[in-house]
């Protein structure tokens, strides 16, 4: 057994790089969210550097396709934690460091305000929209100096973010998730997308997963921001009908393991419902009407010929009939085998479950050969269909590398010498670095005020926190509206007046914001988010601690323009990169995809693509 | 249970790069075998992030052994691993991370290989060189490797800094991947696109004829075919060339609109720009066609060179000119049946163009001793679909660089920058001049003792100095202040390695690597100088 190395051995090279840095580093107290990609990087990095104590979250576990880049993990490993592992591994590699561990998601309420301020410094190695932007704001309520980064393929990207000081995530608009209308999913389809959406969205779902009303991936929402155009003219007895197909399939759904299954689920869903759709004259006037396929026609193509093997190269009809049967009888005995076992005879899409990736890349190719749209391999179904974004580890590398650069400028107090930093393909430079930018003054999530506010939410009444807090503390007017999760109160909205805070659901580490809805746009406020703290009411207590007056800043009278912020190159995908040609591929056809007919606005209903943006790279399609 | 299509194992770990360079690049990166010069940081970084992908064999070459301080910095070893030969320990550790790679080591240094066997230097198709490697040794590797076009890569990292330099004669790139393919032919539209848009377009400016609603839905490409023509019967025959005209051109557009809100003239308004330009081949592609390896074909010629002359030879004799057509087409306000029909015509002229192209390929391998078929159609598919985008690299040499051709130029306009990296390319520089001195027999770094690290320091302005007398540079202290400031950066750390500064100089390094392994995506072309303190990266051709 070799000797263990000496502390100050191993210190030497980082103590001369990093001179009286060193000594505040080997203090820290360190936050990573994230321990993929990005993620891995970043630890071994951290522990080699010498950060006296790390904490890991992640709410994920480990898959095969990590392996090419998150080396923390083996094979071994699959299936179990990311946080866990993480630590396990990296920890050997530093015995000087503290590694703590949570397999969590991050928006658990036991990482609240109080527990963010605990940390010198918060590393966000996410790949969602939706936890980035809650880290960003829980490290400006906590007020803990942010690095958030971000990888796509070779491009990648770094940026600190200080409250008060720099920009926040949210100060530039970030690019929506991307959907379609339903009628081009149910009717209308004109591109290789919206069969694949209408086959794992619609046709898996109704026979193996929640059905369509129940779907997340249905948005019933009618907010116009998300860019979605909705049907506004499909007529109250087209959607009476797409009502009556999907009930009709849920009957068919009824006679899974029998023999003519497929028979029946084909001839409906590519005969019947073709036949129908074709019939209303008025859809095809200006677009070429789909072609039924009927279940006698494909068994006659299909003799003799073998199931394909090859993901990458595009399948015939027959081909696609194959596969659509043969995945079609693998999951229904997953389905019949889970309910003799008296199981939830639910499955759900997964990209990375061959059974149903098979069926979808099959009935989204049946589908686009009935409406004369190009079919695609199964290989780039699988990109488009399970929102894949390319993954390298030297990408990550580099990311993960400038985090620390960073990191360096904010634990030694020198924000000004923290940059921006993006990198891409391009061979003639490499990296671009440009200065942090300081906050957006019309920021909905920075350009707030925000109050620690301790009380007893059993205790407090929002009529109570009104008159004595709001308008007795800092002299609101009526024309106020308190938003928690929700609207909770607003001047044609009392009914929660009397409500306690803990009955209205606000609790310790909630937030409770109030909106100045003055007329007299140069009095009004900026948004004040009250950061609630549970404290018992003891006997002789008032229910919550009257805060001190303070000036609330006046909201900045001219927004500036989010256009004149998207053109300076500052918005980032959800993955955190560059920008993307955003959804462009898709949405050029919209108006013509709209049905035609009357002015009748019934309620419509919009189809969400995927979790989050498409990014077109290329000719690759990547979905986050 | 048989799963009928399924990815293999391998497919699903790679499935994430797959989507960036494809089963091709796969297959080039696992019939690499790399060489490592010395284990340091940095350079297991670039090996890690070479075996993570899959590369087929890895060699680790080094002498030292490892000490206390390798584990501040080295991820690749570990407490177990003090005292013991570095190249071992460090393949091992690396062999941990993918077991389809194959790693050996070396305990030797490279400048003892050279002299014994430098013929196995031959067994590597890259070499990376980090460490410190004296020069006369770096110069040898370059002697040896570079009429080869075995590629080498020489990464210095230090403290905050870091510099590659890629030594390689030449590398050709067909998938380029550029961010489109998209070539419309609207200045010289081949016959089929004539007669389409002749008669889609007929009665564009006849409301009695063609409905408001199939006026909007004009494919864009359509109008400005048609528009175009209209604009030649007035103009003498000229289509709008410059940017008074082209904006003419627009208000013309816009005058053929029925209303204000038809999207498919706004995106016809907003393709003038971008897509009026007369056709013409693109300057790399030119100089791939002039190269003396186009012209003059040999029985060794690579694949890249036969189709580049295949295509040369349609493009000048039997294509007007013009490149094979890419075949791709934008999205664009239509009737999807219009769409597709364009589409087809864009399509099935692409594939006119390669048979023509397949042709001349065909005829031209049994002259070079070759199977007429021994080219595949999709590698002639694909040069052709990156006939505009492919591109020629003729690299420099290191004796270049230090001897024979050095760029005084770049480096004395740079000079004259304080925020120029070249300073700290030239304190590199002199920290290898430091390193290789005949009195410094162990190559120990500067700034490795607190007390002589001033007057190494001293040394290296000494050096820097010598260094620009030779090339005739004209100094001055003023002028080398950055140069002052960067060599006691360097000479500060004492030779040691920041872990997070190896790391983005591995992620670096190994992504070029990669791009020369696949001969996809262009490769910094020749030097990369990265300084951590600035995060600021800056590429010369050195």
């Amino acid at each position: 057994m070799a000797r263990m190395g000496s502390a100050a051995g191993r210190n030497k090279s980082v103590k001369r790089s990093l001179g009286p840095l060193h000594a505040v580093i080997q203090q820290s107290k360190v936050l990573m969210v994230g321990a993929g990609g990005i993620g891995c990087e970043l630890l071994k990095n951290l522990v080699l550097t010498g950060f006296g104590e790390v904490h890991i979250v992640d709410l994920d576990t480990i898959d095969l396709s990590n392996l090419n880049r998150q080396f923390l993990f083996g094979r071994q490993h699959i299936k179990k934690s990311k946080a866990l592992v993480a630590k396990e591994t990296a920890s050997k590699f530093n015995p000087n460091v503290s590694l703590v561990a949570y397999h969590a998601n991050i928006k658990d309420s036991q990482f609240n305000v109080e527990w963010f301020r605990g940390f010198d410094i918060v590393f966000n190695a996410l790949d969602n929209l939706d936890a980035r932007r809650h880290v960003n704001q829980m490290c400006l309520a906590a007020n803990v100096p942010l690095v958030e980064s971000g990888t796509t393929g070779f491009n990648g990207q770094v940026q600190v973010i200080a409250k008060g000081v720099t920009e926040c995530y949210d100060c530039t608009t970030k690019p929506v998730p991307k959907s379609f209308p339903v009628c081009t999913i149910r009717s209308t389809p004109s591109q290789p997308i919206h069969c694949i959406v209408w086959a794992k969205s619609y046709l898996f779902n109704e026979l193996f997963g929640a059905s369509e009303d129940d779907s997340a991936e249905f948005d019933h929402s009618e907010d116009a921001e998300n860019g979605i155009t909705s049907c506004v003219a499909v007529k109250a007895q087209e959607i009476k009908n797409l009502r009556q197909e999907a009930a009709e399939l849920k009957r068919i759904r009824e006679t899974m393991g029998q023999p003519e299954f497929a028979e029946n689920i084909f001839e409906k869903v590519f005969n019947k419902d073709i036949i129908r759709l074709a019939e209303m004259k008025d859809m095809w006037k200006t677009r070429k009407a789909p072609n039924p396929l009927s279940f006698k026609y494909i068994s006659a193509e299909i003799e003799d010929k073998a199931v394909p093997t090859s993901d990458q190269k595009i399948w015939t009809l027959a081909e696609n009939y194959l596969v659509f049967a043969d995945s079609l009888d693998r999951l229904s005995k997953r389905i019949l085998e889970d309910k003799k076992a008296g199981k939830d005879v639910i499955l759900s899409f997964d990209k990375d479950d061959e059974d149903t990736l098979d069926f979808v890349a099959a009935s989204a190719n049946i589908r686009s050969h009935i409406f004369g749209i190009a079919t695609q391999s199964k290989f780039d179904i699988k990109q488009m269909a399970g929102n894949i974004i390319p993954a390298i580890a030297t990408t990550n590398a580099i990311t993960a590398g400038l985090c620390v650069t960073q990191a360096f400028k904010v634990l030694k107090k020198k924000l000004s010498d923290a940059r921006m930093v993006f990198l891409s393909m391009s061979g003639d430079r490499g990296l671009t670095t440009e200065s942090l930018r300081p906050p957006n003054p019309s920021c909905q999530v920075c350009g707030v005020a925000r109050l620690d506010f301790e009380c007893d939410t059993k205790a407090t009444t929002l009529e109570e926190f009104k008159e004595k807090v709001l308008q007795g503390v800092f002299g609101y007017s009526e024309s106020i509206s308190l938003i928690h999760e929700k609207l909770i109160y607003d001047e044609d909205y009392d009914d929660n007046l009397a409500s306690s805070f803990a009955q209205l659901g606000i609790k310790d580490g909630s937030f409770l914001t109030v909106i100045d809805e003055s007329d007299d746009d140069a009095d009004r406020r900026v948004n004040f988010i009250f950061q609630i703290k549970e404290r018992p009411q003891g006997e002789s207590d008032t229910p919550f601690v009257t805060p001190t007056r303070f000036e609330i800043p006046k909201r900045p009278a001219q927004p500036p323009s989010l256009d004149s912020l998207v053109l300076t190159g500052k918005d980032h995908s959800s993955n955190g990169t560059i920008p993307s040609k955003d959804g462009e591929v898709s949405r050029k056809r919209k108006a013509d995809d709209e049905l035609t007919g009357d002015n009748e606005h019934e309620p419509h209903k919009k189809v969400k693509a995927a979790n989050d943006v498409i990014v077109i790279d290329d000719g690759f399609i990547e979905i986050d | 249970m048989s799963v009928l299509g399924a990815p293999t194992a391998k497919e699903k770990k790679y499935d994430r790069q797959l989507r960036l360079w494809g089963a091709g690049g796969q297959e080039a990166l696992e019939r690499a075998h790399i060489l490592l010069i010395n284990a340091t940081a940095a350079g297991t970084e670039t090996l890690k992030n070479l075996v993570l992908p899959g590369i087929g064999r890895f060699t680790i070459i080094d002498d030292a052994v490892v000490k206390d301080e390798d584990l501040g910095s080295n991820f690749f070893l570990d407490d177990s691993s003090i005292g013991l030969p570095r190249a071992k320990k460090a393949c091992e550790l690396l062999c941990e991370l993918n077991p389809d790679v194959q790693g050996d080591y070396i305990d030797d240094n490279i400048t003892n290989l050279i002299q014994s066997s430098p013929e196995k230097l031959e067994d590597f198709t890259t070499i990376i060189v980090t460490g410190d490697v004296p020069v006369s040794t770096i110069l040898s590797l370059d002697s040896l490797l570079y009429p080869t076009d075995i590629p080498v890569f020489v990464l210095k990292c230090v403290g905050f800094t870091m510099t590659c330099r890629l030594a390689l004669s030449e590398h050709t790139i067909v998938e380029s991947h550029p961010e489109s393919t998209v070539d419309l032919r609207l200045l010289k539209p081949f016959a089929e696109l004539v007669a389409l848009y002749e008669e889609k377009a007929a009665n564009m400016d006849d409301k009695e004829k063609m409905s408001t609603h199939d006026h909007g839905h004009i494919p864009y490409v359509i109008i400005l075919l048609k528009a175009l023509d209209d604009w030649r019967s007035t103009h003498n025959g000229n289509v709008p060339s410059n940017y008074r005209e082209k904006n003419e051109f627009k208000s013309f557009l816009r005058g053929k609109m029925w209303n204000a809100d038809e999207e498919n003239f706004e995106e016809a308004i907003a393709a003038v720009l971008p897509y009026f330009n007369p056709p013409s081949i693109p300057s790399a592609t030119r100089e791939i066609f002039e190269d003396e390896k186009c012209d003059k074909l040999v029985s060794g010629s690579s694949d890249f060179w036969i189709i580049a002359r295949a295509i040369k030879e349609f493009t000048y004799n039997m294509n007007d000119g013009l490149l094979p057509l890419p075949g791709a087409l934008p999205d664009m306000k239509a009737e999807s049946k219009d769409y597709i029909r364009l589409q087809n015509v864009y399509k099935s002229k692409a594939r006119t163009d390669l048979a023509s192209v397949m042709g001349v390929v065909r005829t031209l391998l049994p002259g070079l001793g070759r199977d007429p078929n021994s080219i595949s159609e999709s590698d002639v598919e694909t040069f052709c679909k990156h006939a505009g985008y492919a591109k020629l690299l003729r690299g420099r040499s290191l004796k270049d660089e230090y001897e024979d051709s050095p760029k005084v130029k770049t480096i004395s306009n740079e000079l004259s920058d304080p925020t120029s990296l070249i300073h700290y390319y030239l304190g590199l520089r002199a920290y290898e001049m430091f390193i290789s001195e005949e009195s410094n027999s162990g190559h120990v770094p500067p700034g490795t003792e607190d007390s002589t690290a001033e007057s190494d320091a001293e040394k290296l302005d000494q050096y820097v100095k010598m260094l620009l007398d030779k090339l005739n540079i004209t100094h001055s202290a003023e002028l080398l202040e950055g140069t002052s400031k960067a060599v006691r950066e360097i000479v500060r750390v004492g030779g040691g390695e920041l872990h997070n500064i190896s790391s983005l100089a591995g992620g670096l390094v190994a992504q070029e690597i990669i791009k020369v392994i696949t001969k996809q995506y262009i490769p910094m072309n020749n030097t990369v100088v990265f300084d951590g303190i600035s995060s600021r990266s800056q590429v010369y051709e050195l």
